[in-house]
């Protein structure tokens, strides 16, 4: 085993800034999600059925 | 452009078989993996409770991706080679086995503990309650979690690709390389065959839910 602790500290500043790009991809993609998820949800529960069947298969193909 | 899509087609269904190795695999070994660690993280010895907990935690709360990388490429480092297939199959089969044990664990946990006390009433042992009573009820309760933790599956598997395994991803990132300008025709026809295979999941997953709720009073 090659286990080196400089070289984990060395790169450790390199990962630690990658993160802020992680935990903002997250936040966004998440607070985006619940929003077309609520708009989806509605689509798919309107009286106009093709486009009922329309949102029905996109979310099915996405999916 | 018919003819387009048709000159791509065999080259992404050599991938395919790739593709459906390493999905039913997978299935196989994580849903082994659920029902060990979800009966375990319902034992009554807490040590095999905090360990399975542990377990499952570690690899549903790690990428996929790095975890897969992890196999493929710093395993070898503790003198663990491992195929490209063997670890992208390991890695799937650890984290949607961990996804799925909580399904098994829940379903277990939803069964109503009269039961197990009607158990208790006719002198079965703690095996014989949890194979004759519970598992019987809780497995129908298992069904739509597995069905959606199999389509989350086959989606997964794509990620092989990166582990230099010639799946179908791999083969369409071959394609878009080749073939420059045609990135519309091959990632729309990789889109429509990951369909084409998760379809057989959806249909099944819902005639073996349909299939379990018979004889069952609706709740």
């Amino acid at each position: 085993m090659t286990w080196d602790w400089n070289f984990a500290i060395e790169i450790f500043p390199r990962i630690f800034d990658a993160m802020w790009i992680t935990l903002g991809a997250t936040v966004a993609a998440y607070v985006i999600a619940l929003i077309f998820g609520l708009v989806l949800t509605l689509l798919r529960r309107t009286r106009l059925k093709p486009l009922k069947w329309l949102t029905v298969g996109f979310i099915e193909f996405v999916r | 452009m018919i003819d387009t899509y048709m000159m791509y087609l065999p080259e992404l269904l050599r991938g395919a078989g790739i593709t459906v190795q390493v999905l039913l695999l997978s299935a196989v070994f994580a849903f082994i993996f659920a029902f060990i660690a979800g009966l375990g993280r319902v034992s009554r010895f807490w040590i095999v409770r905090f360990l399975m907990g542990a377990l499952v935690e570690l690899f549903r709360g790690t990428s996929l991706l790095v975890q897969m990388f992890f196999f493929f490429f710093a395993l070898p480092a503790f003198g663990m080679e491992l195929s490209p297939f063997a670890a992208g199959v390991l890695a799937l089969s650890l984290n949607y086995g961990a996804y799925a044990s909580e399904v098994v664990r829940g379903a277990i946990l939803s069964v109503p503990s009269g039961q197990t006390e009607a158990g208790i009433a006719l002198n079965m042992t703690r095996w014989q309650r949890m194979r004759l009573v519970i598992l019987p009820q809780a497995f129908r309760l298992m069904l739509p979690g597995f069905g959606n933790n199999a389509i989350e599956l086959l989606k997964g598997t794509s990620l092989v690709s990166l582990v230099t395994l010639a799946d179908m991803t791999f083969q369409a990132r071959i394609l878009k390389d080749n073939y420059t300008g045609d990135q519309v025709e091959i990632f729309t026809l990789l889109l429509l065959l990951y369909f084409v295979l998760a379809l057989p999941l959806i249909f099944g997953a819902r005639w073996l839910e349909k299939r379990a709720a018979r004889g069952v009073a609706a709740r």
